[in-house]
């Protein structure tokens, strides 16, 4: 079995021809593995965004549907709002919404006891509502609003009740809320959109919640 | 030359091999992160299903008021129970006190007015629950939800006339068996799922026998405090057509006989042009388009002026400015007309309770009593013209007639001094001919209700220039009116139907909108316990 040289040595053609079908098999492979990373990588981001989208729309419906009072303001504290009905509002920049809650708990202090604790029902004004004494709980401000947290570093959707923020989404620059009221005032509809992760991708993905109000609007 | 061929395929094979081994952890780690997310999506939907179970749980509830706490008499509660002493008893069989003088049931009868008038105080008393317990139900994504309702009966309320109630639903869905934990701290603080214990805060919503639904687990709870719907808070309210005035200047408008500033003097209707008018005369109507000609004209104003809203059940079509389900409403303000409106109507049966007297000898009048304890007369026949003798006794007087025949007054008048309130309970027809009824009184003093007929139609009619001050229940009776009547008061009815008009009206007293027992009940206030 001994070999000869002439059985070692390899073409240039031979070589070039295995380098080039060597280049081609590895090229493929190095690209289906980084489309499929990129493509995973989407799935990962899509299946994020959704689930912020879910979470943000499914915060502000359950507000709406015990609200009293919808309004956008530019203000930090959400004062000298107006009015929503028959229009439609996108939180970004400096516009919040400001959703009027009917007062039902003792407390909006966090840390208070009985901040979990609700009103008793009183008799004012011949209706029966919670509150306390003679007089029917005012309502509770809460505003949702999208803007830099220092806390987290980065873009975030929040809702302000009293002291109390809460952080519905980080990272939110990609996700747009807006919110339009039908002109009875009494439903309006949650979108929630964001811009599709893949690659080049102008597509907007949008979930949209139709939200009917459950108490009677008193702004 | 084998031994390199076998060198040159191992080498092949481990390439491979590495290769598929970093696209399978790639992939690995990819889904390892993303399907907690699809799961938190199952998550999500559960937890809505919660509110929707919570919700129906409120539905049912308010259905079981509708039966049981409507009309004249006590409901039997089916279904429901309470805790009397540590052990889960049916609520019918309720002797728990709330205190001495006060059990659950008493409550719930004064609440129906049957009891004597309580004081307002404020805070108001709430007395014990009675409760559903572990109603099942399976959500549209198969998940087994547990619900309990409770039901509170709130006294006294600001009017002997008011009833209210506090229901408080808890729903508890079943997450996926593997949400063991939950991927995102965010997600955590909104839906406040059950992983592997109930939270200790529920427990207290968890009356009863305890809930089945093991963990995971998601809970929300929906409370509403609902008030009563009674009989006269609209001007003219159909189960089927409503059809005003077709000539003349008749119009609907209204008045409040309680208050000086809105009406005449000694609370009469103001006169038609006054300031004292108000604009609450609102007309509805609960008939439907059929399916295949959804836009369409469901009231006929017939050119009426109608100061107050008009509401039909559908008919208008929302592509169109034009309000297509009232017709000739030229005198109607467009933004006042509205299309979602319906409203259940059953008609009242007349008090079981109490001993029924024969009616007075002729020329003779009826009798009243206390409002705590009205007097009642059975008239076996037809009843025509009467009187009411004055209340000599404290506060007001009240008298309840009920009527086998007809009420048929085809001469004098029904009159009713002002310090009595008279309740007519009709089985027959009703016809006032042209004779003025209960003339210069406030239309709340003089109730008719028509009752169940099973099905047999029954009319009210009345007509040439009769002036009618009365509030008339009557879910089974067309009520007709004719030539140029003028109705003070307000009328419930299967349908009303105006020919001709001339200067009258119909005028809506707002006094009535307190009057009578209710027909049913609706939400006042909606919260959901986020905080529990």
């Amino acid at each position: 079995m001994k070999r000869n040289s002439r059985q070692q040595a390899v073409t240039l053609a031979e070589m070039l021809i295995s380098m080039v079908g060597s280049t081609i098999v590895v090229g493929a492979l190095l690209l289906s593995s980084i489309e499929l990373q990129r493509s995973l990588h989407t799935s990962e981001s899509y299946a994020a965004n959704q689930a912020d989208q879910r979470r943000l729309m499914d915060c502000l419906s359950r507000d709406l549907r015990r609200a009293i009072g919808v309004a956008t303001a530019t203000t930090v504290g959400g004062s000298g709002g107006v009015k929503l009905s028959g229009a439609s509002a996108t939180i970004e920049g400096s516009t919040s919404l400001v959703v009027t809650l009917p007062g039902y708990y003792q407390s909006n202090t966090p840390t208070d006891p009985n901040f979990d604790q609700p009103m008793p029902v009183v008799a004012a004004s011949n209706y029966v509502d919670y509150g306390t004494g003679n007089q029917h709980a005012p309502g509770v401000i809460v505003i949702f609003r999208k803007e830099y947290i220092e806390s987290e570093d980065c873009v975030c959707f929040v809702r302000l009740e009293g002291d109390a923020q809460f952080i519905i989404v980080r990272n939110a620059d990609n996700l747009h809320l807006n919110v339009t009221m039908d002109p009875d005032g009494r439903s309006g509809t949650v979108a929630v959109t964001f811009l599709s992760p893949r690659h080049d991708s102008q597509t907007m993905i949008a979930m949209r919640d139709q939200v009917l109000l459950r108490n009677i609007r008193t702004d | 030359m084998k031994t390199l061929h076998t060198r040159n395929q191992a080498s092949a094979l481990l390439l491979s091999l590495a290769a598929l081994a970093l696209l399978a952890f790639t992939a690995a780690y990819t889904l390892r992160r993303v399907t907690p997310r699809f799961q938190m999506a199952s998550q999500a939907a559960a937890w809505q299903e919660a509110r929707l179970a919570a919700e129906s749980g409120i539905d049912v509830a308010l259905q079981d008021l509708s039966k049981n706490a409507t009309g004249t008499t006590a409901g039997t509660w089916q279904g429901w129970k309470q805790t009397q002493n540590g052990a889960i008893v049916p609520a019918v069989d309720n002797t728990l006190s709330l205190n001495s003088a006060l059990n659950l049931v008493n409550s719930l009868l004064s609440l129906l007015g049957l009891g004597n008038s309580v004081q307002v105080t404020s805070p108001l008393k709430v007395s014990p629950p009675i409760f559903l317990d572990n109603m099942q139900t399976v959500s549209p994504g198969n998940r087994p939800t547990s619900v309990d309702v409770q039901l509170w009966a709130i006294y006294p309320t600001p009017s002997p006339y008011y009833r209210w109630f506090r229901l408080r639903a808890m729903a508890t869905c079943a997450l996926p068996p593997t949400s063991a934990s939950i991927f995102d701290d965010l997600e955590a603080s909104i839906r406040r799922y059950s992983l592997r214990n109930v939270r200790p805060q529920l427990r207290k919503d968890d009356v009863g026998v305890p809930m089945g639904i093991p963990t995971p687990n998601t809970s929300r709870v929906v409370e509403v405090l609902v008030e009563p719907v009674l009989p006269f808070e609209l001007a003219i309210l159909t189960d089927q057509s409503l059809s005003l005035a077709t000539s003349g200047s008749w119009s609907v408008d209204s008045y409040d006989s309680r208050d000086p500033k809105k009406s005449g003097p000694n609370g009469a209707y103001p006169g038609k042009g006054s300031p004292q008018i108000q604009k609450n005369g609102n007309i509805a109507s609960n008939a439907h388009r059929p399916p295949d000609s959804m836009y369409g004209p469901l009231i006929a104003a017939n050119g009426c002026a109608v100061l107050g809203g008009v509401a039909t059940n559908g008919g208008d079509n929302p592509a169109t400015d034009v309000h297509e389900n009232v017709s000739g409403a030229t005198q109607i303000v467009a933004s006042q007309i509205r299309n979602d409106f319906y409203r259940e109507m059953k008609p009242f049966a007349r008090p079981t309770g109490g001993i029924f007297r024969p009616p007075p000898p002729l020329g003779q009048s009826y009798a009243p009593e206390s409002e705590s304890s009205p007097a009642q007369y059975l008239v076996s026949g037809n009843l025509h013209d009467f009187s009411v003798a004055p209340w000599s006794g404290s506060g007001n007087g009240a008298l309840t007639i009920a009527v086998n025949g007809d009420l048929d007054v085809n001469s004098g008048t029904i009159s009713v001094p002002s310090n009595v309130t008279v309740k007519i309970y009709v089985r027959g027809n009703i016809d006032f001919h042209n004779y003025s009824i209960n003339q210069g009184g406030y239309a709340a003093q003089l109730q008719i209700y028509g009752e169940e007929t099973n099905g047999e139609l029954r009319t009210l009619r009345a007509y040439g220039q009769a002036s009618i001050s009365a509030a008339f229940y009557g879910p089974e009776y067309d009520v007709q009116l004719a030539d140029a009547v003028e109705w003070f008061g307000a009328v419930a009815a299967r349908s009303f139907q105006m020919l001709g008009g001339g200067q009258g009206g119909f005028h809506y007293d707002e006094a009535l909108g307190v009057v009578g027992d209710p027909i049913g009940f609706r939400i006042a206030r909606y919260v959901e316990d986020v905080r529990e």
